[in-house]
């Protein structure tokens, strides 16, 4: 698990026509995938990839399957976290970068994305 | 109607900004740019321009007027800021025609659960994933929401500056060029101790600025 984070896709952006002066989220959670502990291990714990260096990542499902959502205020959000799709032994042809995080099932976390994240993760 | 006029809160160098590039949607007024800000981006999704956030949101609640739109369009925690156009993308949507627009069925009850929460805690710091309490069909104290597609962040840095770029955080639904909408990913703080970012236990570089 993120400690102190949770890395969510943004699904809404709003603000809800009421008293509260509050922006919202509709935020869905991806979860870590444990990883060998080094090269060659077959401990797995939550570390990044050893060959990457990166965090690999799915989104978390509720027990019936469905993803995992809540509403959440938009000022908890702390810096943005791109995703790369983790292609396996061989990319599925039909991904694009406008479709690849609804067709993928594995992610990196892309911690070189800037140097603001890489060190955020590191 | 908005009388704040042109960059009351624009920081000095604006002047340097390119006219097209709305860098200031708070401003009060309504100009073209407002919906057509990527077009200033490049292939990275970065601005181009280096506004200063954090000083905009300080600046936009020291001088709130009546025009002033709430919330606040630009704000900021200690460690990241926050900016939205002035108009909504969707001014005036029901929950449940957001919850068909953006293909989220548990809309309704994950945000009866959002309120529940957060009258609930004293803090509250929400995080994703607790059980669905309410019912499909909730009550709401209110019924429209408004909605934008995208809001711009800006992270304390520890370069020159001391700012990152502002970032595009887009939370866009299905059109054509996007057919499964483009919805952008983030770290959201889930409400443990602020500390090191992914499981390290490093000291992060951005805390040792405050």
């Amino acid at each position: 698990m993120f400690k102190g984070y949770d890395l969510a896709q943004i699904h809404l952006i709003f603000h809800p026509m009421w008293s509260a002066n509050v922006y919202l989220t509709y935020a869905e959670r991806f979860e870590i995938i444990p990883q060998s502990t080094s090269y060659g291990s077959t401990t797995r714990g939550i570390c990044p990839d050893p060959v990457t260096g990166q965090y690999v990542v799915k989104r978390s499902t509720r027990a019936n399957g469905s993803r995992l959502g809540d509403v959440i205020p938009l000022l908890q959000a702390r810096i943005p976290a791109p995703l790369v799709p983790r292609y396996g032994v061989r990319a599925d042809p039909k991904l694009t970068s406008r479709n690849s995080l609804e067709y993928s099932a594995e992610f990196y976390l892309n911690r070189f994305f800037n140097k603001e994240l890489y060190y955020f993760i590191l | 109607m908005h009388p704040l006029g042109k960059c009351p809160f624009a920081p000095s160098d604006n002047a340097s900004t390119p006219e097209l590039h709305d860098d200031n949607p708070d401003d009060g007024v309504s100009d073209a740019t407002d919906d057509h800000e990527d077009d200033q981006l490049n292939i990275l999704g970065w601005d181009s321009s280096q506004p200063d956030l954090f000083a905009r949101a300080a600046q936009l609640s020291a001088n709130i007027t009546p025009s002033t739109p709430l919330p606040f369009r630009t704000l900021s925690t200690e460690t990241t800021a926050f900016q939205l156009n002035f108009h909504p993308s969707l001014s005036n949507i029901t929950v449940d025609e957001a919850a068909v627009r953006f293909k989220l069925p548990d809309l309704r009850p994950a945000l009866a659960d959002y309120i529940q929460r957060s009258r609930d805690l004293r803090s509250p710091v929400l995080k994703i994933g607790q059980r669905r309490s309410s019912p499909p069909d909730a009550m709401l104290p209110f019924t429209h929401l408004q909605v934008w597609y995208s809001v711009r962040m800006q992270m304390r840095s520890n370069d020159a500056t001391g700012l990152t770029d502002p970032q595009r955080v887009s939370a866009l639904p299905v059109t054509d060029d996007w057919p499964f909408g483009r919805y952008n990913t983030v770290l959201l703080s889930n409400g443990m101790a602020l500390g090191p970012g992914l499981g390290g236990s490093f000291l992060l570089l951005f805390s040792v600025r405050f």
